[in-house]
């Protein structure tokens, strides 16, 4: 008697399992699953204090300060009006005559419904579009400057390199608070007191020796020879630099550029020492969305998440490069 | 092509010599080969003259040109390196087209030359692929294509073949020495492959210690050799080299042995031996005759078939191994006494004191 004769699953014949890693389907999918749902619930940890900021925006006055805090609520853009307009209390009659007007905006809605009149736009939008301006301009030349600088330890042979680099890396050691004061002092000195370009000029600074020693490991990566066959492909060296070492470095300029931007537009001290009004920047003027009677929760809330959008947008367009960490080289290390 | 001229060329590290004054001409079409040990400054010649090092002494020519402070860009070479140096940012396609876009031709002649290139090495259908998806002997296959598309007046070559498997080696070898031969291009080619050498060169130039030791066809440096160094280094194993004492045409060698200098030589030993007599006897694992009346004894210490022929390791009494190829019928059991002689046509002497060899002449080299 043979097995094939046998029916499949009757009794005697024989039991047929697989060995084969890859065949046995169930262990690991139900690994993967609760591999994801461990990064869930991590990632929903991380996220709390954001989620938590993002519903305190959406939330009216009382509903941000009440205790227990509310969880399910009917967003409101009561906290971005109060961001973005300035107020003084109505009476009676300015009420009425309010009520009678038809082209009332939604700011000024929100407004009248709390007794109140909008007597001007905030400066949260101006504070916002510094804060733009400086990062953005800081971050560009810092990581100009650091590109050549690093190419050029990288590459060359410079007399006291090491105590360059160094001397560098030594801008970075004093924390911000320690030096504000004679910053302070010597800005108020040459008028850069609440400038732009002194704002720039101090961000720009204080993030190149960051963005020399990062940039210098990334450009360390790329081998000479790439470059050294541009030269004798009859490149010069500035055009070599160009084709090919600006695209190989591509990924550590990115990473450069976002970590440059971030620290420039979170930071918080010599923006508040430094900067009084036409320079201030977001960071020190959200905490002071000072409403009429009481703290604005839910306005600062609403600052705080629109800070948060373009660190969002920047990290978000230059994930490609940040995350290609490597670059797959037709150099093979022998 | 042009003839490349190297006069008195050096290069210094600080003190240290990386390459000691040299001079060398390759010939327009030549493809020589630079071989040596790792260390030995064939490299740095190969990158002075590609103008990616500086030299500190001397002169580069190409023909009447003189190139010694022009910048790699403006001495119209093309390089290829060990790892191939394929920017991983451009397709096949791009980086062969990029020596041309360099020198500004139109889009059409790039199209043009670099589809003819492709053609001639095989590659057309990877043209529009990513360096980081070929394999090594298609990598090695468009660094290639990237120097020749551009048709310069010499190849210089890195070790072009150390990265690749040995299977892709052998092939590419033979491409190389192919393309060579079509394209007549004045070729240097370093290397620390001796058998690489031998196969490719028109000329090799051994260098150690950062100096030349001996420039000749693979012929010369192999039967040949001017100096002690030469003669060990080239050749698997290299020479046999025994060191005795001549006396009136006989060598007495450690151990017991005597051996007979042929006749022609006898001269030659005689005028340039110092008062001792002490010399090295060297010889070619082939010339080895193996026979009962052999003058030499020996006891078989091993004996290895390598398919086409046998090693035989002899040993003499005085426990040093000589190498003999004999064969491949031959075997011999371990332990068993054996005579041989050395072919009088393959005998070379060599002065220990200089290590140079003796010529017949009773000059050294």
């Amino acid at each position: 008697m043979t097995a094939a004769t046998q029916a499949p699953g009757a009794p005697g014949s024989p039991v047929v399992i697989s060995t084969r890693v890859d065949k046995v389907g169930t262990r690991p999918k139900v690994i993967g699953a609760i591999r994801a749902v461990i990064a869930i619930i991590i990632a929903f940890i991380m996220l709390i204090p954001v989620i938590w900021m993002a519903m305190t925006a959406f939330k009216s006055r009382p509903e941000a300060v009440s205790a227990p805090p509310v969880v399910f609520f009917t967003p409101t853009l009561e906290g971005f009006a109060s961001l973005l307009t300035q107020r003084r209390q109505a009476t009676t009659a300015e009420i009425a005559a309010e009520l009678e007007r038809t082209d009332l905006n939604w700011m000024e809605q929100i407004a009248l419904s709390r007794g109140q009149l909008v007597i001007g736009q905030s400066a949260f939008l101006r504070q916002l579009l510094n804060s733009v301006v400086i990062t953005g301009l800081s971050t560009f030349f810092s990581v100009t400057f650091a590109v050549l600088s690093a190419y050029a330890f990288s590459r060359f042979s410079i007399p006291g390199k090491d105590d360059l680099l160094f001397f560098i890396l030594s801008q970075r050691m004093l924390p911000a608070v320690v030096v504000t004061i004679p910053i302070f002092l010597m800005y108020r000195t040459l008028g850069l007191h609440d400038t732009h370009v002194g704002m720039i000029l101090l961000y720009t600074a204080f993030n190149l020796s960051f963005a020399v020693w990062l940039l210098k490991g990334f450009i360390d990566e790329i081998p000479r020879e790439y470059e050294e066959a541009a030269l004798v492909d009859g490149y010069t060296r500035l055009q070599a630099f160009r084709k090919i070492v600006l695209p190989q470095a591509a990924t550590g300029i990115a990473a450069t550029t976002v970590f440059s931007a971030i620290f420039s537009w979170n930071e918080y001290a010599f923006a508040l020492m430094l900067t009084s009004d036409l320079a201030r920047t977001a960071p020190p003027s959200i905490p002071l969305v000072l409403g009429v009677g009481g703290i604005e929760w839910a306005a600062i809330a609403a600052g705080s998440l629109a800070f948060l959008i373009p660190a969002v947008i920047l990290t978000f367009v230059l994930r490609k490069h940040l995350l290609r960490g490597v670059t797959f080289g037709a150099i093979r290390k022998g | 092509m042009a003839t490349i001229t190297l006069d008195n060329v050096e290069k210094k590290f600080g003190e240290a010599y990386a390459v000691k004054p040299l001079n060398m001409t390759i010939n327009s079409g030549e493809f020589v080969v630079l071989l040596g040990p790792s260390g030995c400054g064939k490299t740095t010649t190969l990158r002075m003259i590609s103008g990616l090092e500086a030299v500190t002494a001397g002169s580069i020519r190409f023909d009447d040109r003189d190139v010694t402070w022009l910048h790699p860009s403006q001495r119209d070479i093309a390089f290829v390196f060990q790892f191939f140096a394929l920017y991983s940012h451009m397709t096949a396609r791009q980086n062969i087209a990029f020596p041309l876009q360099a020198a500004g031709l139109s889009k059409t002649e790039v199209t043009r030359r670099v589809d003819d290139v492709a053609a001639l090495l095989r590659i057309r259908h990877l043209l529009d692929t990513r360096p980081g998806s070929l394999s090594g002997g298609d990598q090695q296959r468009v660094a290639l294509a990237r120097a020749l598309v551009r048709q310069p007046a010499a190849f210089l070559m890195d070790e072009p073949l150390g990265a690749l498997d040995a299977e892709f080696r052998e092939t590419m070898r033979a491409e190389i020495k192919r393309l060579h031969i079509q394209q007549n291009a004045t070729t240097v080619y370093v290397t620390h492959d001796q058998i690489e050498a031998m196969a490719m060169g028109d000329k090799i130039v051994i260098m150690s210690r950062a100096e030349v030791q001996q420039a000749g066809t693979p012929a010369e440096v192999y039967y040949d050799p001017s100096n002690l160094f030469v003669a060990r280094f080239i050749g698997s194993p290299g020479m046999n080299l025994i060191e005795g004492a001549y006396s009136s045409g006989t060598m007495l060698l450690p151990g017991g042995n005597t051996y007979t200098v042929p006749d022609a030589w006898r001269k030659a030993l005689e005028m340039s031996l110092p008062d001792s007599g002490k010399v090295i006897l060297g010889f070619r694992p082939e010339a080895v005759v193996v026979s009962p009346e052999g003058a030499l004894n020996s006891v078989v210490y091993a004996d290895d078939l390598h398919g086409g022929y046998s090693m035989l390791h002899l040993e003499l009494p005085d426990s040093s191994i000589v190498h003999a190829r004999v064969g491949r019928e031959f075997s011999f059991p371990i332990g068993a006494p054996l005579q041989f002689d050395v072919d009088p046509q393959m005998v070379r002497f060599f002065n220990p004191v200089t290590e140079k060899a003796i010529r017949l002449n009773g000059g050294e080299a």
